[in-house]
Formats: C-alpha cells, structure tokens, sequence
C-alpha cells in the first residue's frame, strides 16, 4: 500500500469570525460557526450564500443526515435552522457544546447545560434528563443516547423513562465517541487519559495514558478498526480488531507543532486529517504506518491562525477552518 | 511585578461575601474609563451593558482532577469559558471573574495551575477580596462545625489585595481594628480602603499578583510575627534569606511540602534568586499546586534576596525557614 496522498486547493472563503466547528450536509454545502456566534453557509465550491450571528458564541454545528436541517450549539443553548439559514428552533438553557444527529436525521441529541436533550427536527422536545454536571459529548448508540459528564457517560432510551445504563469513569469527560459497529464507547479526559469502555459489557473498560495533555478530540474510522485521539501535539490512533487497543502499541503522527484540535476520516476511511494550533492541516493514511513508529504527513495547509476544527466533505474534501476566519477546501487523494 | 516576557492575558478574580461591594466594584470597572478592554465572567448575568466589555455568565461546576484529592479541585466551567473566551479574535486586556458570596477561591485559583491551555495563554494576576468593614469581623469569627470551613477567612487568606469597603460605615477605631484582624490573617496583601467600591483601578488590575518585595520592605514585623503554632487559625508566615537557591532542592522541598502540608498551606509565594539567573524567579502555590515564571532582571546593585510567604493553618516559622535555607546552594 502506499502511503502517498495528494491534495490540491479547491476553494478559499472568510466567514468574518474565528472558525470553531464546520460540517458538510451531504450535498456538499459547508455550514461554519465562529466563536463570537456567526452561523456562515457556503456553497459546495465554497461560495458564502448567507451569514448571521446567531448567538454571544457558538461551539459546535451539525448537519442532518437529511441534509435540510443544521444545528448549532452555544454558550446559551442550540438552535435549528433551514437550508436557507431560516431559525426553525432555538432551545436556550446553558452550555452547549456537544450535537448529535439520529441516522435517520429524525432527531436531534445536544448537551444543554447539565441536561441531555433529544428534539425532533422541527424542534418539538422529545427527551430531557440532567446530570450532576454539564453534558460535554452526546452520541447515538442505534435508537438510544449516549452523553457524557463528570462521572461517566449515561445512555437513555428516549421514548421511555428506564434507568440509565452508565458507563463509569472518575474524572471530567471532554469528549465522547461511539464506534460505527457499537462496540465501544471511547471518552478523552481532562486528565490526559483515554476512557474506553465496551458497550452492553459492563466492567469490560481500557484506560490509555501517556498523553501529555487533555484530549478534546476523537475519531472512529468508518469501518471501526482504528480510534484516533488528539491530546498533544500528536496524533495517537488506537487499534480497535479483535479485543482492543489494551497492550498494543499505536500508529503516531507526528506532524504537528502545537496541540491538534480536530480530526476526520475521509469516508472511505483510508485517510486521517487532522488541525491543529500551530495553524497546519495534515493528512496521513494509518494504515500504512507502523505502530510504535511515528511518521509524518502530507501536510495540506498552514496559515499562521491556529487551525481549529477539520471535517471532511461527501465528496472526498477536507474542509478546515482557522481562527482567523478562514475556510479551506482541498481535495484529496489517498 | 509583571514579567517583561509574559504576554498572557492577566485575570483577576474578585471575591468577598454578599453585600461586600463586589458586584458595584464589577460594575465600576465595567463603566470607568480606564481604555482596558475587559471580559467579565459572573455568576449571575449583571445589568450592565458595555461596548468595550463582553459578559459572559458561569455556573459554578467544582469538579476533583486527581480522584478525589481536594486539593486539587478545579472549576469546569472556568475553563469552558475561558478556553471559549480565547478562541475569540477579539482580544481582551483583562478579564475578570466574579465569584459568589460563598464560592472557596481554591477551586477558581487552581484552574490556573492544572489547564495546559489556560496555564499557556492567561496568567492570574490577582485575587482581590472586598471585605466588608461593618461585618467582616462577624463572619471571620463565625464557628462552623470541625469540618466545614469559614468562607470569610478562606477569602481572606487567598487575597493578593483586600478592599476594605464601606469605610464610611464605621469609626477609626474599628477600621484600624478591622485591618489588624485582617493582618493577623494574611499579612502578605496590600489592603486598600475604599468607600461605595471606589478603588483606583491601577491597584487592583494587572497588577503582577503581589507585590512581595513592598509587603516585605514596608512591614518587617511581618518578619517577626510571633507564630501561632499548632493552632486552626489562619496565618502567614514571611521571611526573607540571602543567598542563590539550587533549584533541584528547592523543587524537592516545595514538592514534599505542599505534598504533605498542601491541605493546611492555602497560598505560598515567592520572588526567588534561582542559581546563575540573572532574572528573578516569581513563585505562586495554592495548596499543593505550584508554577512559576520569570521575573525582572536583577539589580547590579541589588542583593540577591529571596522572600517568601505561606498563608495557612498551623504553619511552623522555624520549620518552614530551615526547610527554605536548605534549598540554598551553599546549605
């Protein structure tokens, strides 16, 4: 196999604000968020059609699978709009940072607060239940949600008011991922470790450390293999065949100088990028890496703005986002 | 002081019980003309609404990092919001943060000390208590049950500067009475008098968190303070020693005493003549977490003294100095 990637430049856009979150709708329309609330939609050849503050800070965005509803979580709650940026909800009530669409696009999980919230796509709630702490990561196991807090993740079943099966873990979570297949549930934590648990298999967890700092962001591959983990300025991705990551050595990228902030497979899963502080883009293939050895990375962009958030496109882009208010598509080719 | 090289955004945390003034003071700096371009993180959204000035709401969330360690609990919202507040473009000259009434301002101080990206990009500069002149001393002597802490001597103890508010309620007797009681507490911050919150604001922002070298120089009595040995009260302990510090052995004794003594030392602080460094050392603890940074250059003229301060319960003088004279490099 080999290792080399192209990349070439497609598209350049400024949204006027500190990019936070981007997401891609299936058609290829990019929505951007920024860190002093302005909810920016781009063409899919990265062409801004509207722009709008929308709230005093967004911290993350989400598009529907459906493709015709994107959600935007705040300092001060979430919000729903249209294709046309049109508000079709708001929900307000505290700290927002964690969204997660249904696959079927019906519904819509978030983190508000201490709260864990599950609406219908036209805004009507359908699930509420708090926690001692704010809700820092929400995800779909099938029809049920996870969210993750201090003291662990809970997952409910919306339609009815069962106890939470919890998933433990002493210590502040700051991210939260479900593997496609359902097998695992993975948290990043403040304390610099990485929380694995096996999900339906209680008492069956993994605890990596080694991380010089804490992880604020994780990614499954699409076929469940390969767990990647921001934490430093390295990229650290875990071995997830057969019984897990526990003992074995990872695949390390070790391309950038600052922190990385954020991190996509391509959908075919045979590319990582990644973002990271030090304003670079970079893209490897995990597979072709040996664990225990770092490698570096085709290295897709750098401007001189942290670079905070990276997502990729249905159609195979890498689109990224910098603190200086720039958007960037290029497509790449593993 | 400041250090030249810092450029980290200086936070200052305010705190004091209700009714102290803390939220007129917030509100004085929001609207004085001061060309400070200024973030505020409260507990409760206040009134004020400011062009220069972004206000932003938190909700108090204490959570422990080292299981269960409570030395080492820290805000979760703080640094939420801070890490938020930074993302932004705009670029803030200061930020404050209001506590509540009863908030411990250990969990807020620690913060600092334990977030690789707060730590990187904002520096706290001080924390300054308004104090209250016609209740202070009601709540300082306040009994709580044996395992609950007096909120009024914790704010007390943890201020880089105290504001003696509502000076115009009480008579010079008390005032002097007041500033005694609060001495006998924490004799390492500077207390400024002030009437309706009215406090020149150069005093209290941006500061460089205390100001070792005045409080050691204007109070020597502070050097000879008789020791409150092996009793609950709050003290401070200050002494200054000549001579270049070896830092393995100092960070060897700081990290074996706060490891043991970290619960009853509420702050440490230094300025401190590290071997072969032309630049001061500046020290600052909350219980058992420490940092440092670089100071100013010293003096040609100036002896190469090292002062140091600890704010605590049951703090031992002749313990604590012989500890710090073997750090020297000729002990």
């Amino acid at each position: 196999m080999t290792a080399t990637i192209t990349a070439q430049s497609i598209w350049r856009a400024d949204v006027d604000d500190a990019v936070v979150a981007v997401a891609a709708a299936r058609d290829g329309r990019i929505a951007v968020v920024g860190a002093e609330g302005s909810l920016t939609l781009l063409s899919a050849d990265g062409e801004v059609a509207t722009r709008q503050v929308v709230s005093p800070g967004c911290l993350a965005v989400s598009w529907s699978p459906t493709g015709d509803r994107v959600a935007v979580g705040s300092i001060d709650g979430f919000s729903v709009f249209d294709t046309e940026a049109q508000q079709i909800t708001a929900h307000r009530g505290g700290w927002c940072s964690a969204l997660a669409w249904s696959f079927d696009g019906a519904r819509l999980a978030a983190g508000v607060g201490r709260s864990v919230v599950v609406a219908s796509a036209d805004g009507t709630q359908l699930m509420r239940r708090d926690r001692d702490s704010t809700v820092t990561g929400v995800a779909w196991i099938k029809s049920r949600v996870a969210a993750a807090a201090y003291g662990g993740v809970h997952v409910y079943h919306v339609s009815d008011s069962t106890a939470a099966d919890i998933l433990p873990f002493t210590g502040s979570l700051l991210a939260l991922v479900i593997s496609p297949d359902r097998r695992w549930a993975a948290s990043g934590n403040q304390d610099a470790t990485l929380h694995v648990w096996r999900v339906g298999r209680q008492g069956q967890e993994l605890e990596m450390s080694g991380y010089p700092t804490k992880i604020t962001t994780l990614a499954f591959s699409p076929d469940s293999t390969l767990l990647a983990s921001g934490g430093g300025p390295n990229v650290t991705v875990w071995d997830f065949r057969g019984s897990g990551p526990k003992g074995s050595s990872p695949r390390v990228l070790s391309a950038h100088e600052k922190v990385v902030t954020g991190l996509a497979w391509s959908p075919d899963g045979t590319v990582l990028a990644s973002s990271g502080d030090d304003g670079l883009v970079a893209a490897w293939k995990p597979s072709a890496a040996v664990p225990g050895r770092p490698v570096g990375a085709t290295k897709l962009w750098t401007d001189p703005a942290p670079a905070t958030t990276v997502t990729w496109s249905p159609a195979g882009a890498v689109v990224a986002g910098w603190a200086n208010g720039v958007v960037a598509g290029h497509e790449v080719r593993g | 002081m400041t250090t030249p090289t810092d450029e980290r955004v200086p936070v200052t945390v305010i705190t004091g019980f209700l009714g102290s003034g803390k939220t007129t003071l917030v509100n004085r700096i929001l609207t004085e003309q001061h060309g400070r371009r200024i973030a505020v993180i409260e507990n409760e959204f206040g009134e004020v609404g400011i062009d220069d000035a972004l206000v932003l709401d938190a909700e108090e969330e204490i959570f422990e990092m080292n299981n269960g360690c409570i030395c080492c609990t820290v805000r979760g919202d703080l640094i939420r919001i801070l890490g938020a507040l930074m993302r932004r473009r705009d670029r803030f000259d200061q930020i404050l943060i209001e506590t509540t009434g009863l908030a411990d301002p250990a969990p807020v101080a620690q913060t600092f000390f334990v977030d690789d990206e707060i730590r990187d990009r904002l520096r706290l500069d001080a924390i300054v208590t308004m104090v209250d002149a016609a209740h202070v001393l009601e709540h300082l002597d306040e009994v709580k049950p044996d395992d609950v802490e007096n909120e009024a001597v914790e704010q007390v103890a943890f201020a880089d500067r105290m504001i003696l508010n509502k000076v115009d309620l009480v008579d010079e007797p008390k005032l002097t009475a007041v500033e005694s009681r609060l001495r006998s507490i924490n004799s390492a911050a500077e207390i400024v008098r002030s009437q309706d919150a009215k406090v020149d604001l150069d005093r209290i922002l941006d500061v460089g968190a205390f100001d070792l070298q005045r409080v050691l120089t204007d109070d020597p009595a502070f050097l000879e303070q008789t020791d409150h040995q092996h009793d609950q009260t709050v003290t401070s302990v200050g002494f200054q020693i000549d001579g270049d510090i070896d830092v393995d052995k100092l960070n060897d004794w700081l990290g074996e005493l706060l490891g043991y003594r970290g619960v009853d030392i509420f702050r440490s602080k230094g300025i401190l003549a590290l071997e072969n460094q032309s630049r001061q050392y500046v020290f600052q603890g909350v219980h058992m977490l420490f940092d440092g940074t670089e100071g100013r250059e010293w003096r040609p003229d100036e002896p190469r003294t090292n002062r140091m301060v600890f704010i605590g319960r049951n703090l031992d003088r002749a313990e604590l100095e012989a500890g710090f004279r073997g750090c020297l490099v000729n002990s």
